[in-house]
């Protein structure tokens, strides 16, 4: 399977594999499609769901047994979320992408930076830090949040966006996953390019880091969308309505007794989820780029 | 705080009553010369509140700040859920700046209070001669008493109520008085109920009703009070009814989590009754989100003793607290009282129905709680009749002992009683057994 | 790159195992070795991060750990902190709840690793190949990661409805009369969870195992084809292996995302019914948000964070030396 994406290698050798395998190929193309697809309809559940709830009166929403089609269909849910409400939603999309941006170009710096040096440098005092890292990533986060929160208040920077951004670029997460990628190239990359006199920042920059894009794609995507979904960060750190990011925003659904206006907070969450699809999608041509320009190499 | 950093904290503390009523008449003056507030000299008030800005508090802060223009009032919404509450405690701990908040529950006013987080409202309550309701000698108590101290007013009662569906009582014939027992709800459930339809979402409280006030705990709080027959008997008739199928089965109210969407089988008529308090009433104004052709009827908590009134299990809620850090506590309380006395006229709306009607009448909060739509969506004086009853007794409870953890064990218990896996005397044994040894904890950790 | 590709060939189809990849990896505890690198170089790189980690991760961290040496409820404030050393580890110990609730995470993890890590991988193998519409379905496998949780919680009480759920419909067709109540059924809510969970977390393990693939040398493959390796073989000598890195990575967030997820238990069953799922996630949640006994919860956080590493340090002896490079 993997083999068909491959560009290089003796060209006589490949058109000799190519008749019998396509027939082959082609009959499992299609079953694995179809399984696949099939498959794909219980990941779409969620996202048909909430569209079809966004459209929906609240009383429709919840009933059982549930409606798929909306009817009627009420896109004043969209209207309310986007036109009404003070501040409107636009300001807490600016905010989430705020936040979410910087944090994310943040962490691919420090990252990959970081898990470079513990995958691929050897320094006095490396594997002790590492471990420290490890060991962090599995204390329960519960345990971090209120400590964080008296933390943050001491430094200033509780109520303020950067409450936010700070924590995302400074990721254990993103550093293990890259060390994980970098150890998974072998060695000689950087030998040979320091035997030609590279320094270390070039190895680094020209030869490793262009190697790992897809796994940089990866951790965008996963950085991006852990900070455009936090709920728990922003309701512990922002107070200020002007500041709220998407998730917080939402709350405006949620009554003081813990009722749901569901019909409008899943107008919201559809309309919150769409620029990460987005985002996900520019990501994937990013994979594929990668995974062209290292075939051709 | 636009207090210059020059004035010692000493200074502050000891001065802030001083200062408070030194702006107040300030204001007055103000208001005179007709200018607006100089920056300066004006107060500002951070008041924390879980009502969503729109459906009340911000009209209200409006017409506050109206009264006395040199105070700017800033309503920020906590979330009323379990992050935004313990958002709320380390803000007030950690020296955010709040001059007022509010507290949705007893047992999270007490545990502030107690924590020194609230200010001993006790003698300015007694102060108002409007808030004797409210006094720490009150008969019956209209407001929470910790060790003969009060630290918040209510601003709203939440009564519990039984929404009927006056079409399918017109159907089956029945007509109910302002008045109702046990038995005769059982009754009315029954010829309710239909195939595709149960009588009743909910079945019918009891040992609340019964015993009342701090209905949990006996010798002081020393001790669980589930050994009472009350509760064994309410879970009998809960289960009897489950089985019957005249109210609904615990599995779909669990697995459609009608503990907090009850509304829907109610509006979309899968149930002919439903016990809940005031936030149904939200749902069924809105006719948009939640259209339905038939009228509420509404019937007070059925009295489990014959001609005995039992007691109602809401609650009363909104409780208004002055922080103890705040600078500007006369300020503060300034606005407390406003709140409260004003909540008929801005908060009904939203659904809070207010602990005095001040300058609002019957027929105003009626009108502002069922919606200009009132005449098609409810029958108003079964509503009249129930809302301003005299007999309508909201029970303050006093003991707080573990009472979050007390709620976890009966939510896990009763769960497993009324889906039938538990006795109901296992229940009462384990009730009493894990509620003790909390009530202990709870006890050697203070 | 053209070490690899260069002497592979040469190596015998048979010994495929070893064969062509043992070549490149003779040196490989060198090529990790120092060759002249100074500590000042590995610091510069690590340095941005660690400043940062420091700061927002440790400091609080400490203050978390210290939390479970205490007797504090959060309100009382800085000065109501009372220390009461190892009591609450020593009550946690022969606490039945507690031994309960870790019964039930082992359960949870012990099943949900490796079904996610299984479900993520498979994915991944089939997305890393010819699709129809692959791109597509990547975002679409990638779903539950993004949504709401209300909407992934919501869909699946739907699903799962003891009565009206297309899961039972569809058992019942199939002649099973009493089908279980899934998420209301003592007997089946853990393994409820469990499901929910790794469907919801299998996208983003595609998504990890995919990039880690895509970013592996071409050439070993062509190698490997040329060789005449079927499709398992080139698996198990070269994705497998070379994945090994990120199998490690994969395997300690699982754990770590199972011994602390408590959103979709706490949407879901809030630990019911009885107490048949709560975790010790949940439980932990449990005392402290909601009966804000912080120095009870920490240490359980503590308690949890010690069988994680005690796992993770076995996990990564066994992974040791197993890889492609490591």
């Amino acid at each position: 399977m993997i083999s068909t994406e491959v560009t290089g290698g003796p060209v006589g050798v490949k058109t000799k594999l190519v008749p019998r395998r396509r027939r082959r190929n082609r009959t499992t193309y299609v079953i694995k499609s179809i399984l696949l697809w099939t498959f794909s309809l219980l990941f779409l559940l969620p996202f048909a769901w909430m569209v079809s709830s966004s459209l929906k009166r609240n009383i429709d929403v919840f009933s059982i047994p549930p409606k798929w089609i909306p009817n009627p269909i009420e896109w004043a849910n969209y209207v309310e979320v986007w036109l009404h409400g003070d501040p409107s939603m636009a300001i807490f999309f600016s905010n989430s992408i705020t936040v979410s941006l910087i944090g994310v170009l943040g962490d691919l710096t420090t990252a990959s930076m970081a898990g470079y040096a513990f995958a691929r440098l050897s320094f006095a005092g490396r594997d002790k830090i590492f471990l420290l890292y490890l060991a962090t990533a599995i204390v329960p986060s519960q345990l971090l949040l209120i400590p964080r929160f008296m933390f943050f208040q001491q430094l200033g920077l509780y109520k303020t966006l950067w409450a936010l951004i700070l924590p995302g670029i400074f990721t254990v997460f993103g550093t293990f996953l890259c060390r994980q990628a970098f150890l998974s190239l072998p060695g000689e990359f950087g030998e040979a390019a320091r035997i030609d006199g590279a320094g270390e920042w070039r190895v680094f920059f020209n030869v490793y880091l262009p190697q790992i894009r897809p796994t940089l794609a990866a951790l965008g995507i996963i950085s991006f969308v852990g900070s455009w979904n936090d709920y728990e960060g922003p309701l512990i750190m922002l107070s200020d309505k002007e500041l709220f990011t998407v998730p917080l925003g939402l709350t405006r659904f949620v009554d003081a007794d813990g009722g749901l206006s569901a019909g409008f907070a899943m107008a919201g969450s559809v309309s919150s989820v769409i620029p990460i699809m987005i985002i996900f999608l520019l990501f994937q041509r990013q994979f594929i780029a990668a995974l062209a320009s290292s075939g051709l190499k | 705080m636009s207090h210059p950093t020059s004035i010692s904290r000493r200074a502050l503390i000891g001065g802030a009553a001083a200062i408070g009523t030194a702006t107040l008449a300030g204001c007055n003056l103000a208001k005179g010369g007709g200018g607006s507030g100089s920056g300066s000299n004006s107060v500002s008030l951070n008041v924390w509140g879980g009502v969503p800005n729109e459906t009340g508090p911000d009209d209200l802060c409006k017409a506050f700040m109206a009264e006395h223009p040199d105070i700017k009032v800033t309503y920020t919404r906590y979330v009323n859920d379990e992050q935004g509450n313990l958002k709320l405690d380390t803000s007030l701990t950690g020296g955010v700046p709040i001059d007022m908040y509010f507290s949705y529950s007893p047992a999270r006013l007490s545990q502030r209070a107690s924590n020194g987080l609230a200010v001993d409202l006790t003698d300015k309550i007694t102060a108002e001669k409007d808030f004797s309701q409210f006094a720490v000698d009150a008969d019956p108590l209209g407001n929470y008493v910790f060790d003969g101290k009060q630290y918040a007013v209510p601003a709203a009662r939440a009564p519990s109520q039984v929404y009927i569906n006056q079409s399918m009582l017109d159907e089956a014939g029945i007509k109910l008085g302002d008045n109702w027992t046990t038995d005769e709800f059982v009754q009315v459930a029954k010829e309710l109920t239909k195939p595709g339809r149960f009588g009743s979402l909910d079945y019918p409280p009891q040992a609340r009703a019964v015993l009342g006030p701090d209905y949990r705990y006996k010798n002081d709080g020393k001790a669980s009070n589930f050994a009472d027959p009350w509760f064994a008997k309410e879970l009998q008739l809960a289960q009897r009814l489950k089985q019957d199928k005249v109210v609904m089965d615990q599995k779909t109210i669990i697995a459609e989590k009608l503990q907090t969407f009850s509304q829907n089988p109610y509006i979309a008529g899968r149930v002919a009754m439903l016990i809940a308090s005031g936030q149904i009433i939200r749902s069924i104004n809105d006719t948009a989100q939640y259209p339905h052709d038939f009228k509420t009827f509404v019937m007070p908590i059925p009295s489990p003793q014959k001609g005995k009134q039992g007691w109602n299990t809401g609650q009363i809620g909104d409780l208004i607290t002055v922080s103890p850090k705040s600078q500007h506590q006369d300020e503060a309380w300034e606005l407390a009282k406003f709140w409260v006395r004003n909540a008929g006229k801005y908060m009904t709306k939203g659904g809070r129905l207010p602990t005095m009607p001040g300058s609002s009448t019957e027929d105003d909060i009626l009108a502002q709680l069922l919606s200009d739509k009132a005449d098609t969506l409810y029958d108003v004086e079964s509503w009249r009749r129930f809302l301003f009853s005299p007999n309508l007794k909201m029970p303050v409870d006093t003991i707080f002992t573990a009472g979050t953890e007390i709620d976890t064990i009966l939510q896990k218990l009763n769960d497993e009683t009324l889906l039938g896996t538990r006795s109901v005397s296992s229940w009462v044994q384990q009730a009493v057994k894990q509620s003790d040894a909390a009530i202990k904890k709870a006890g050697a950790g203070s | 790159m053209s070490v690899l590709s260069g002497r592979a060939p040469a190596s015998p189809p048979g010994t495929a195992l070893t064969g062509p990849i043992t070549p490149a990896l003779r040196p490989r505890r060198r090529s990790r070795g120092t060759g002249g690198m100074s500590t000042r170089v590995g610091w510069l790189f690590i340095l941005p991060n660690l400043i940062g980690f420091l700061i927002f991760t440790l400091v609080p961290l400490i203050g978390g750990v210290g939390i479970s040496f205490t007797d504090w409820n959060v309100i009382s404030g800085l000065s109501g902190i009372k220390w009461v050393g190892l009591q609450n580890f020593a009550e946690l110990i022969t606490d039945g709840t507690f031994w309960a609730a870790v019964g039930r995470t082992v359960i949870y993890a012990g099943v949900g690793v490796p079904l996610t890590m299984a479900g993520g991988l498979v994915l991944a193998l089939c997305l890393n190949g010819p699709v129809f519409g692959r791109a597509v379905l990547r975002v679409i496998f990638f779903i539950p990661h993004i949504v709401s949780s209300i909407a992934l919680g919501f869909v699946w009480l739907i699903l799962l409805h003891p009565t009206a759920g297309l899961v039972n419909l569809a058992l019942e067709s199939l002649g099973i009369n009493d089908p279980p109540g899934w998420l209301v059924s003592q007997q089946w809510s853990l393994l409820s969870l469990v499901f929910i969970t790794s469907w919801a977390g299998m996208g983003f393990h595609a998504v990890i195992f995919l990039s880690a693939m895509q970013a592996l040398p071409t050439e070993l493959y062509e190698a490997a084809e040329l060789d005449g390796a079927g499709a398992w073989t080139r698996f198990t000598t070269i994705t497998w292996r070379a994945l090994m890195p990120t199998t490690t990575f994969l395997f300690i967030m699982s754990l770590i995302g199972h011994s602390q997820g408590f959103g979709l238990i706490a949407f879901l069953t809030q630990g019911g019914p009885g107490d048949s799922s709560t975790t010790l996630s949940y439980l932990m949640y449990q005392t402290g948000f909601q009966n804000y006994r912080f120095g009870d919860a920490a240490a359980m956080g503590m308690l949890s964070f010690v069988g994680v590493l005690l796992l993770t340090v076995f996990f990564w002896r066994f992974q040791r030396g197993r890889g492609l490079y490591t």
